[in-house]
């Protein structure tokens, strides 16, 4: 079998396939890449990955810790190794920045986070460094820094630093092997170094990473590390900043967020005393909202959106376009209005006339008064009836003397009738309203003559076809057209209370030859009057 | 200058035509992480036929004999 280095020239994102060609068979002794995750979107593994002829993965050889984005990585993968892991003790909590510290900066480098005055946060520092650009023969120095920085012109690519120990260094140096304290950190009160959890150290500590506890001062955090001078330095620190609490399983690429997977759709991240948690049923609160001035975000004819601002003017109202405006004074369509209780209804209207319907009153729709009545009505406030009645006018139907009815007749009429039961009708009244008081019914005609064969007339009152009585008698010795009597009969009596209809009738004894005849007319020179029926109250 | 990382991979592999050999990045669920670049990807293999030179002369690839070719 014959060795071989198949090698690609490209540079290409993630991922890159080497596909084996035509009759080719190899069996793979080693995979080596470089992988620049200078422009990472997350945390990151590198990765080996074996994909048959139909694209299936047949295995992954995965890194077992990820690296930072940002971080770049020369990655060998080989048979029978134990990794080389990159791996953190990260406390839980979320990851609010992470910034790296060069050790080549004399200048303090803040971060762009402020940390809220009296919260506590955690601050984590990872990496090695080296104070010199020369092998460090002292100590047991690492090949390489952790997080290595750029430039050329290096000597020894060799650190001996890490934030809290000296673990490598040269002959005489200044800051011996042992604890350092050139790492500071200022939260707002000035540089100065601060002992990690656990330490003071004098010896690093596993994968260099070393937590501090800090309360936030309202302040941006620097971080700075002292020496002099800086140019033969190399080799970073990675610095992170998050918050205390939450769980270190959230989703995403090395997500410290707070477990989401037991939360609904749609849950929201908030803090909550310090701490972040998720809120399942998030509530928006007016002071989540800043909506001062906002205008772009206003109602629109294309969008929803918020309501402009108030323009601070009584006249005005929001119209169909968004705007504001003073509405018209031409008047307008109101319609399908509904009546409840109370209010007013207008029915769906077609026109400029609109249908009103007003709550009824509890009085019987009707006319109210009549000659001898007038209405008695109640107002109330509003101006509507709520009671009506017809009550007798005082001083009219009530009076004595006051006429209840009066009927005429201004002809003659013969009396061809011969029977009581069945009279010649000689004034037929018409229905006339009594009130159950006493009246008095007064009858009069010019004359009755009395005819060539009757001797004999009788004037009766009738109600209907009953028969009230005889109101008067006249009769002659011997029939003759020749004999005429004036008729004036009085009759006091009491109607019941309501109409009666009545009928002043006459018949004679015979009515053969000329009848007798009662004789009315209009009047005039040589005429009868009239004839009546009149009934007064008394 | 990026940092030296080892991985362990398997062993006894003898893979023929249309087989691939993938390097890339990927986030804790698997998932691909976007901004990582790939390069000078080299294999270091046991040929097992003698005529794969002409069939590596493709694309950025190339095959470098080793010394005991």
């Amino acid at each position: 079998m014959a060795d071989v280095s198949i090698r690609s020239t490209a540079v290409t994102a993630a991922p890159m396939d080497y596909k084996i060609p035509g009759a080719q068979e190899i069996a793979p002794k080693s995979v080596t890449a470089s992988m620049d995750g200078t422009s990472a979107s997350g945390q990151w593994f590198p990765c080996l990955q074996l994909v048959d002829p139909a694209g299936n993965v047949m295995f992954s050889a995965i890194a077992s810790s990820p690296l930072a984005a940002g971080v770049s990585a020369d990655v060998s993968w080989f048979p029978h190794i134990a990794p080389n892991t990159v791996t953190t003790s990260s406390p839980s909590g979320v990851i609010v920045e992470q910034l790296f510290l060069s050790s080549l900066t004399s200048t303090e480098v803040f971060s762009t986070t402020v940390l809220q005055s009296g919260r506590p946060y955690i601050i984590t520092v990872q990496g090695t460094y080296s104070f010199f650009n020369q092998a460090l023969t002292v100590g047991s120095p690492q090949p390489d820094a952790m997080f290595p920085t750029g430039g050329g012109g290096r000597v020894s690519t060799q650190v001996g630093n890490d934030a809290e120990t000296v673990f490598a260094t040269v002959p005489l140096a200044l800051k011996p092997i042992g604890h350092l304290d050139a790492f500071q950190i200022d939260l707002g009160s000035g540089l100065a170094h601060r002992e990690p959890v656990g330490g003071p150290y004098s010896l690093p500590q596993p994968n260099y990473f070393y937590t501090y506890n800090v309360t936030g001062q309202g302040s941006v955090a620097g971080f700075h590390i002292v020496d002099s001078p800086y140019t033969d330095n190399y080799g970073e620190l990675l610095i992170t900043i998050q918050t205390v609490g939450g769980g270190s399983s959230g989703g995403g690429s090395g997500s410290l967020l707070p477990d989401p997977t037991q939360q609904p759709n749609g849950a929201w991240l908030r803090t909550s005393s310090g701490t972040a948690v998720w809120e399942a049923t998030p509530q928006v609160t007016e002071t989540d909202m800043s909506l001062s001035d906002v205008t772009t975000q206003n109602v629109s004819t294309t969008k929803h959106g918020f309501a402009p601002k108030a323009p601070n003017d009584a006249t005005k109202f929001l119209n169909g376009t968004g705007a504001y405006s003073v509405p018209t004074s031409s008047g307008g369509t109101i319609s399908d209005l509904t009546s409840t209780g109370s209010t007013i209804t207008v029915s769906s209207p077609t026109g400029p006339t609109t249908n009103v319907d007003l709550p009824t009153t509890g009085v019987s729709a009707g006319s109210y008064g009549d000659a001898s009545h007038v209405a008695e009505i109640t107002v109330d406030a509003e101006g509507r009836i709520t009671a009506a009645s017809s009550v007798g006018i005082a001083g009219g139907s009530g009076t004595i003397g006051f006429e209840v009815g009066y009927d005429q007749i201004t002809a003659p009429v013969s009396i061809s009738s011969t029977t009581e039961a069945t009279p010649t009708t000689i004034i037929s009244c018409a229905a006339h309203t009594f009130d159950g008081a006493a009246v008095l019914l007064d009858v009069y005609f010019a004359a009755i003559e009395m005819g060539s064969a009757a001797s004999i007339v009788q004037v009766n009152l009738l109600e209907g076809s009953t028969e009230l009585g005889v109101m008067g008698v006249f009769a002659v010795s011997a029939a003759s057209t020749s004999y005429f009597f004036v008729c004036r009969a009085s009759y006091r009596f009491t109607p019941s209370a309501g109409s009666h209809t009545y009928k002043v009738c006459a018949f004679a004894n015979s009515a053969a030859g000329t009848q007798a005849i009662v004789k009315a007319g209009s009047g005039g020179i040589g005429g009868y009057l009239p004839g009546y029926a009149r009934f007064t109250k008394v | 200058m990026a940092q030296k990382l080892d991985v362990s991979m398997p062993q006894d592999l003898d893979l023929t035509a249309s087989w691939s050999i993938r390097v890339t990045a990927l986030d804790s669920t698997g998932n691909l992480v976007s901004g990582v670049n790939v390069s000078n990807m080299a294999i270091v293999a046991d040929t097992q036929n003698p005529d794969t030179a002409d069939q590596l002369a493709t694309g950025a690839w190339f095959l470098v004999p080793g010394p005991n070719a």
